[in-house]
C-alpha cells in the first residue's frame, strides 16, 4: 500500500517539470511535450486518489485527460505546422504582434 | 369675458404668421396683420370693458377667473395656467392694447421697408408676452411672460442689428434683465418656500394670514422681488440699459417705454401690493431709489444733447413718480399717473420720431431748430407733452395725478419726498421746456424748413389720438381697483393750496427756461464755461457716472477674476490624476507583450499567491 | 509492488527532467516515452491496470508517433537549429522561472505533506465490487460520449488548419500521413 501522500508529492513533481518546460522552452515543439508532461503529473494524480479510496472514478478520469492531452497534442501540431509554414519557424517569441 | 385669451392668442397667431412668412409678403400685407390682429385686440379689450362694467356691483369685487389647462402637477406641486381679470389687469390691458396699437399705427409709414416685418412681429410678440404677464394668476405663468418681453426688448432693440452699438445695446439690455429676473426667482422661492403656493390670490391670502409685519422673510423677498421688477421698470441701480438703447428705433423704444417692460415691473410690485405693505423697510427703500432716479435723470436730461437722450432721461424721471407713490402707498394715485405717463411718454416719443425724420435723422438738438409754421402740429404735440410732463395746471391729467401723489406723501408725512417731487417738477419743466424752445425757437433765425421726406398724413392720426387722451377730462374716471389696492383719502381742504403750489413751480420752471433759452443764451454760456459748470456738466452728462461707477465696482472685479481664472488654476491640479492614471496604465499595458512565456508565469504567480493563501492563512 | 513504484517515479520525474532540457527532438522524444512508460508502471503498481494499457496505446504509441511524423516533416535537423535551442538554454533564460517554480514546488509539497490522510481514508466502497466495464458504460457513460465528442472535433480542426497547407504545397507528403493518424485516436 502507497501513501497517498507519496504519489500526490510524485504528481506535483511531474507537474512542476511540465510547468518549468513551458516556461522556459520557446520551441513550439517543446512547449507542447512539456504540456504532455504537465497532464501526465494530473493523470497521476487522479490514478494515485483512485487508489487511495478503492474507487474507479480516477481511472475514468484519467481515460478523458488522455482522450484530452491526445486531442490537444493534435490541434497543437495542427497550429504548429500553420505557423512553420507561414513563418519558418518555430519561435513562439515571435508570435507577440497581437499583444495579447 | 369667455373671449379673455384670444387677446393672448391673436397676437401670438400674428406673430408666427409674420416671423414664418413675412418676408415674401408685401408691405401693405404685413401692416395688415400685424396692426389688423391688435386692432381685434383693441376691440376685445372694449367688449371686456364693457361686460365688465355691467357685471360690475357697487361694493364688491369682481374678479373673473378662467381655468385653462393643467401645465405642471407634481405631488402638491401644482401649477395651473387660469386667466385672471380684476381691475388691475383691467386697467393694464387697457394701457396695452391701446398704445401698442397706436405705436404700430404710427409705424405703419415710419418703418423702413427692410425691417418692416421684423417689427410688426417682434411688436406682436411683445404684446401678447405683456398680456400673459398681466392676465397670469400664477406668479410661474407670469414668469413665461417676463421672459418673452426681455427676449422682445432685446430683438426690438436690436432691430438696427448691422449697428454695432446696437448689437451691444440689446444685449445689454437682455444681461441686465436677466440680473433682475435672478432677483426675482430668488424672491419667489423664499415666498414660495415660506407659503408653498405660487397662485397670486392664494399667495397674497396666506401673506396677510401668516407673515408677520416687517419679519425677515418678507423684507428679504419684496426687496429681492423689486430689484427683480425695476430690471423691467428701470430704476437707479438697473437703469443703464435703457440710456444705452438710444439708437434703436423710436417706435420700438416707444413700445419698450410705454407699453410694455416699463408696466411690467410695476405691474408685479401692484399686484403684490398685499405683500409689499407688510415691509415698511422696503417701501422706504423704493421711495429712496425712486428719489435717486428723479434726481438723476432730471438733472441729465437737462444737458444731454441727443434728443433720444433727452427723452429717455425724461421718461426715466417720469416713471420714478410712480415708485414714488408706491413708496406712499398711494396704490390708486400710482395706477392713474401710470395710466397718463405711458400716453405722454407715447406722445412724446412719437412725436420725437416724427421730427426726427423731418431733420433727415439729425439728432443733436442744436442743429435740429424747425420753424413753427411749417410744422404746427407737431409743435403743438411736444406743447401738450411739455404740458403734461411739467404738470401745468388743470389741462392735462398728468396734473392731476402727480398732484395726488406728491399730495399723498404730504399727507404720509414723508415731506422729504415732496420736496425731491417738487425739485423733480421744476427740474423736468426746466428741461422739457429748455428741449421745446431748442427745437422751435420763437425769434432767432435759421429755422429747418419742411424736410425733403414727406410725412404721410397718417402719422398724425395717432399723435391727435395720444394727444386727446392726455388731456385733463380723462381724470374724472374711477378705476375699478377699489378693494383691490388700499387707497388714500386725499381731499382735505390744504389740497387746494398745494395745487396751487404745483402751479407756481411750473410757471417758475417756465419763465427760467423762456428767459434763458429764447434770446441768444448768454447766460447759458457763462453757466457752461464757469469753473463750477466745467466740473458739473459732464458729471451730469454721464449720468451721474453710473457707468463709471459699475465699471469699477463689477467689471472690473469680473474681468480680474476672469483673468485669473483663464489659467485655470483649479485645472492644473486636476489634470494631475489623468496624468497619474495614464502613467499607471502605460505600466500595466507594457506587461502585455503578447510573449506567451510571460503569460505562463504570470498564471504561475497569480496560482502561487493563491495556493500561498490557502496554505498559509 | 512498493519498490516498483518508488524506482518508476525516480526514472519518471528524471526522464521528465531530460524532456525539458533536451536539444535534439529525437533525444527529448526518447526521454518523453521512457517517462511515459514509467509513469504507466507506477499505474500498474496503482493497480490501475485499465489505465496503465491506455497510457501505453493512446501516449507512447500515438502521440509519439505524432511528433515523430512531424519532426521529419519539418527540417529541424539543422546546425543553425540545434545552435539556437543551445542558446535558448542559457542560464537568464531558466534561471527566474527556475526559482518561481521551484517556490511553487515547496509549497505543493507542504500543502501535502500537512494533510491530514487520516480523515481522507473513510467512507464508501460501494462501487468497488462493479467492474470498469460496468461503470464506464453505466454512470459514466457521459464521459465517454464527450471523449468521443473531442475527438470528432480534433479531426475537423486540425482538418482546416492542414487542409489548406496541402493544398497549397504539393510537394508535402506527411499530411496524409497526419489525417490518418488521427483516427485510430477516436476508437
Amino acid at each position: 500500500m502507497i501513501p497517498l501522500m507519496h504519489s500526490l508529492m510524485l504528481a506535483s513533481a511531474l507537474f512542476i517539470i511540465g510547468l518549468l518546460g513551458v516556461m522556459i522552452r520557446r520551441n513550439l515543439l517543446f512547449v507542447l511535450l512539456s504540456i504532455m508532461i504537465m497532464m501526465n503529473g494530473a493523470i497521476v494524480a487522479f490514478i494515485a486518489a483512485d487508489h487511495h479510496w478503492q474507487q474507479l472514478d480516477g481511472q475514468i478520469m484519467s481515460l478523458l485527460a488522455i482522450i484530452t492531452t491526445l486531442a490537444q497534442a493534435c490541434v497543437g501540431l495542427a497550429l504548429l505546422l500553420q505557423f512553420y509554414h507561414r513563418r519558418k519557424t518555430l519561435n513562439i517569441d515571435l508570435l507577440s504582434e497581437m499583444k495579447g | 369675458m369667455n373671449l379673455l385669451y384670444f387677446i393672448i392668442l391673436i397676437p401670438l397667431i400674428s406673430f408666427s404668421i409674420l416671423a414664418l412668412w413675412g418676408k415674401r409678403f408685401s408691405r401693405e400685407n404685413i401692416a395688415i396683420i400685424g396692426l389688423g390682429s391688435l386692432g381685434i385686440v383693441c376691440l376685445l379689450t372694449a367688449f371686456i370693458i364693457t361686460d365688465f362694467y355691467n357685471n360690475i356691483r357697487p361694493d364688491s369685487i369682481l374678479i373673473y377667473t378662467r381655468y385653462l389647462w393643467k401645465w405642471i402637477g407634481v405631488d402638491d406641486f401644482d401649477i395651473s395656467v387660469a386667466l385672471l381679470l380684476d381691475g388691475l389687469s383691467l386697467t393694464f390691458i387697457f394701457i396695452i392694447a391701446i398704445i401698442s396699437f397706436l405705436v404700430l399705427f404710427f409705424a405703419i409709414s415710419y418703418i423702413e421697408d427692410k425691417d418692416y416685418y421684423d417689427f410688426f412681429a417682434y411688436g406682436n410678440l411683445l404684446v401678447a408676452n405683456m398680456f400673459i404677464i398681466v392676465l397670469a394668476d400664477n406668479i410661474l405663468v407670469m414668469l413665461l411672460g417676463w421672459e418673452g418681453v426681455s427676449l422682445c426688448s432685446y430683438l426690438l432693440i436690436g432691430l438696427y442689428h448691422k449697428q454695432l452699438k446696437n448689437s451691444y445695446a440689446a444685449i445689454r439690455t437682455y444681461i441686465i434683465m436677466h440680473i433682475g429676473d435672478v432677483f426675482l426667482l430668488i424672491g419667489l422661492f423664499l415666498l414660495y418656500g415660506e407659503l408653498h403656493t405660487l397662485n397670486i390670490k392664494q399667495l397674497l391670502t396666506l401673506a396677510t394670514d401668516r407673515l408677520a409685519i416687517d419679519s425677515d422673510i418678507v423684507i428679504w423677498a419684496t426687496s429681492a422681488l423689486f430689484l427683480g421688477a425695476i430690471s423691467k421698470s428701470v430704476q437707479l441701480p438697473m437703469h443703464s440699459w435703457l440710456t444705452d438703447t438710444t439708437s434703436a428705433t423710436t417706435p420700438a423704444l416707444t413700445l419698450i417705454h410705454s407699453a410694455s417692460a416699463m408696466l411690467a415691473g410695476i405691474y408685479l410690485i401692484m399686484r403684490l401690493n398685499s405683500l409689499f405693505i407688510l415691509s415698511h423697510d422696503v417701501l422706504w427703500l423704493i421711495g429712496i431709489i425712486g428719489s435717486l432716479t428723479l434726481l438723476m435723470s432730471s438733472c441729465s436730461a437737462l444737458v444731454q444733447n441727443d434728443i433720444k437722450k433727452v427723452i429717455t432721461y425724461a421718461s426715466l424721471s417720469q416713471i420714478s413718480y410712480v415708485f414714488l407713490a408706491i413708496s406712499v402707498q398711494a396704490w390708486g394715485d400710482a395706477l392713474a399717473y401710470l395710466m397718463s405717463y405711458s400716453i405722454f411718454i407715447a406722445l412724446l416719443f412719437l412725436s420725437s420720431a416724427l421730427l426726427i425724420r423731418i431733420c433727415d435723422g439729425e439728432r443733436d438738438i442744436h442743429h435740429m431748430a424747425v420753424s413753427i409754421k411749417s410744422n404746427p402740429l407737431i409743435y403743438f404735440c411736444f406743447l401738450i407733452v411739455g404740458a403734461s410732463i411739467s404738470a401745468a395746471p388743470w389741462l392735462t391729467t398728468s396734473f392731476f395725478t402727480k398732484g395726488n401723489i406728491l399730495w399723498a406723501t404730504v399727507i404720509q408725512g414723508r415731506i422729504g419726498i415732496t420736496a425731491i417731487g417738487l425739485i423733480g417738477i421744476l427740474l423736468s419743466t426746466l428741461y422739457i421746456f429748455r428741449l421745446i424752445f431748442i427745437l422751435f425757437p420763437l425769434f432767432s433765425k435759421g429755422q429747418r424748413e419742411k424736410s425733403s421726406v414727406k410725412q404721410s398724413a397718417i402719422s398724425y392720426v395717432p399723435l391727435i389720438l395720444l394727444v386727446i387722451l392726455s388731456l385733463g377730462i380723462f381724470t374724472q374716471i374711477t378705476l375699478p381697483v377699489s378693494g383691490l389696492m388700499p387707497y388714500l383719502v386725499l381731499h382735505s381742504e390744504d389740497f387746494f393750496s398745494f395745487k396751487l403750489l404745483l402751479t407756481a413751480i411750473t410757471i417758475l420752471g417756465v419763465l427760467t427756461t423762456y428767459v434763458l433759452y429764447t434770446g441768444n443764451q448768454t447766460e447759458i454760456n457763462e453757466i457752461t464755461h464757469s469753473p463750477l459748470g466745467k466740473r458739473v456738466i459732464p458729471f451730469l452728462y454721464s449720468g451721474w457716472r453710473v457707468d463709471a461707477l459699475y465699471h469699477k465696482i463689477l467689471i472690473k472685479p469680473y474681468l480680474f477674476i476672469a483673468q485669473k481664472l483663464k489659467t485655470d488654476p483649479l485645472n492644473i491640479n486636476l489634470s494631475l490624476i489623468p496624468k497619474v492614471i495614464t502613467r499607471i496604465n502605460a505600466q500595466i499595458a507594457k506587461l502585455e507583450n503578447g510573449y506567451l512565456r510571460w503569460y505562463t508565469t504570470s498564471i504561475v504567480v497569480g496560482g502561487l499567491f493563491i495556493l500561498l493563501l490557502q496554505v498559509f492563512a | 509492488m512498493v519498490s516498483i513504484f518508488y524506482i518508476s517515479a525516480i526514472i519518471a520525474i528524471l526522464a521528465s527532467f531530460k524532456v525539458i532540457t533536451g536539444t535534439t527532438l529525437y533525444s527529448a522524444l526518447l526521454y518523453l516515452v521512457i517517462a511515459l512508460l514509467a509513469s504507466a508502471s507506477i499505474f500498474y503498481s496503482l493497480g490501475a491496470y485499465f489505465s496503465t494499457v491506455l497510457e501505453v496505446i493512446l501516449f507512447v504509441g500515438i502521440a509519439t508517433i505524432l511528433f515523430i511524423s512531424i519532426r521529419s516533416y519539418l527540417d529541424l535537423g539543422s546546425p543553425k537549429f540545434k545552435q539556437q535551442e543551445k542558446g535558448n538554454l542559457a542560464p537568464k533564460f531558466w534561471l527566474g522561472p527556475l526559482i518561481l517554480v521551484f517556490v511553487l514546488f515547496v509549497t505543493l509539497l507542504y500543502s501535502i505533506a500537512s494533510t491530514d490522510y487520516s480523515l481522507l481514508i473513510n467512507d464508501k466502497s460501494s462501487i468497488n465490487s462493479m467492474s470498469l466495464e460496468a461503470v464506464l458504460l453505466g454512470p459514466y457513460i457521459l464521459i465517454l460520449e464527450l471523449a468521443a465528442l473531442l475527438i470528432l472535433g480534433t479531426i475537423i480542426v486540425t482538418y482546416h488548419f492542414i487542409n489548406d497547407i496541402t493544398l497549397t504545397k504539393d510537394s508535402l507528403s506527411g499530411k496524409p500521413n497526419k489525417a490518418t493518424v488521427n483516427k485510430p485516436a477516436k476508437k
